[in-house]
């Protein structure tokens, strides 16, 4: 699960998608499918994208369903390992993610 | 017709009252609707947003809602939150209305196009008026999941509203949110029988719903994850949760 995160990829961020500034809330699916579209927008082969949750501190199973969820659902786990790093979260936000993630049975 | 607002002692009392005068028949719907709250001495969140659907389903059928305001503490109450002014013809009941209660949050007609403006508002009205820039974080994600639900499961024909309430001597914030849809236990045994398995009673039903991973599916998207992100959350900040659907009912205390 830290290999997700790693501040490894720092080195190559790729596209950086600030989420704030593609939707005003975090509480929706209309909200997460807008920051999905981005997602779907930036990936091209060999690309990264970045998640940036500045100024995020919560967000709804909604959100996350139809932004992170639905690119796992697409693309599949192992693609969003390898393309998809997180940057600028609290430490609330981080464990949101990682409680999604477990609870859609990614990982063990 | 006229609607004559009460008390009941019982919960099951006020869900027959609501029951006995939901406008069954859009065909059969009066001209006017006359809601009388003389008799009302005290109202419960839990009421206001019942009553607001209830109305709200007349008033889309083109029925004119009037008030019989009556002179207990309850029309006070309902003054302040702007109740009475609400099927007024040109008040938009989706948008922030500016009300006389500090301690509670607008009367709201939830709309899915502004859930993420409302839950962000809510949780800042009550974290920098009252709980002293507190993180309100769980009022957010409880908000959120809950309007959410409506959208992607009730079918529900009034969309529905949503009142929230701080209580400063108890401090304790109480969430109220009525939508009048097909039930969760008809969503869940609609589904269960599309996929062979046979319907189970309400109540299972209802704890079903709240089981994690458990989904009805009713839009693609849904993981199952709603309900019990809610139920988490509330238990994380000690509250409970009390759901009423239909002829079922259930409570989940901390």
């Amino acid at each position: 699960m830290n290999l997700i995160f790693s501040t490894f990829e720092l080195r190559n961020m790729g596209n950086i998608i600030n989420i704030k500034d593609i939707t005003e809330g975090t509480a929706s699916n209309t909200s997460g499918l807008s920051v999905y579209t981005v997602m779907k927008s930036s990936l091209t082969l060999d690309d990264k994208i970045t998640l940036s949750f500045d100024g995020v501190n919560s967000m709804s199973s909604s959100f996350l369903n139809s932004s992170i969820g639905a690119f796992i659902d697409d693309y599949g786990f192992d693609a969003f390992k390898k393309t998809v790093s997180i940057i600028n979260y609290t430490p609330s936000t981080l464990n949101m993610i990682k409680s999604y993630l477990k609870d859609i049975n990614v990982y063990a | 017709m006229i609607i004559q607002v009460k008390y009941y002692t019982l919960l099951n009392g006020w869900i027959d009252f609501i029951n006995k005068n939901l406008l069954r028949n859009q065909k059969d719907r009066p001209e006017e609707l006359i809601v009388d709250f003389s008799l009302m001495y005290f109202i419960k969140p839990f009421q206001i947003v019942m009553l607001s659907c209830l109305i709200e389903e007349y008033y889309l059928a083109g029925t004119k809602i009037t008030f019989i305001e009556g002179n207990t503490s309850v029309k006070k109450y309902l003054t302040d939150v702007r109740f009475f002014e609400y099927w007024n013809g040109n008040f938009n009941r989706s948008k922030y209305t500016k009300q006389n209660k500090g301690t509670s949050l607008f009367l709201w007609k939830i709309g899915k196009s502004q859930i993420d403006l409302y839950t962000d508002y809510a949780k800042r009205y009550f974290q920098d008026g009252y709980f002293n820039n507190k993180d309100l974080q769980p009022l957010h994600t409880i908000l959120s999941e809950l309007y959410n639900n409506i959208f992607d499961h009730s079918g529900s024909t009034v969309d529905g509203y949503s009142y929230v309430q701080y209580y400063p001597n108890i401090d304790s914030i109480e969430i109220s949110i009525c939508d009048f849809g097909i039930g969760i236990a008809k969503t869940i045994n609609d589904y269960r029988v599309r996929n062979g398995e046979s319907a189970v009673d309400e109540v299972e039903a209802l704890k079903l719903a709240f089981q994690k991973r458990y989904s009805a599916k009713s839009m693609p998207h849904n993981m199952g994850l709603g309900l019990h992100t809610l139920s988490t959350c509330i238990s994380s900040v000690k509250g409970s949760v009390e759901l009423y659907s239909y002829n079922s009912y259930i409570t989940k205390y901390r």
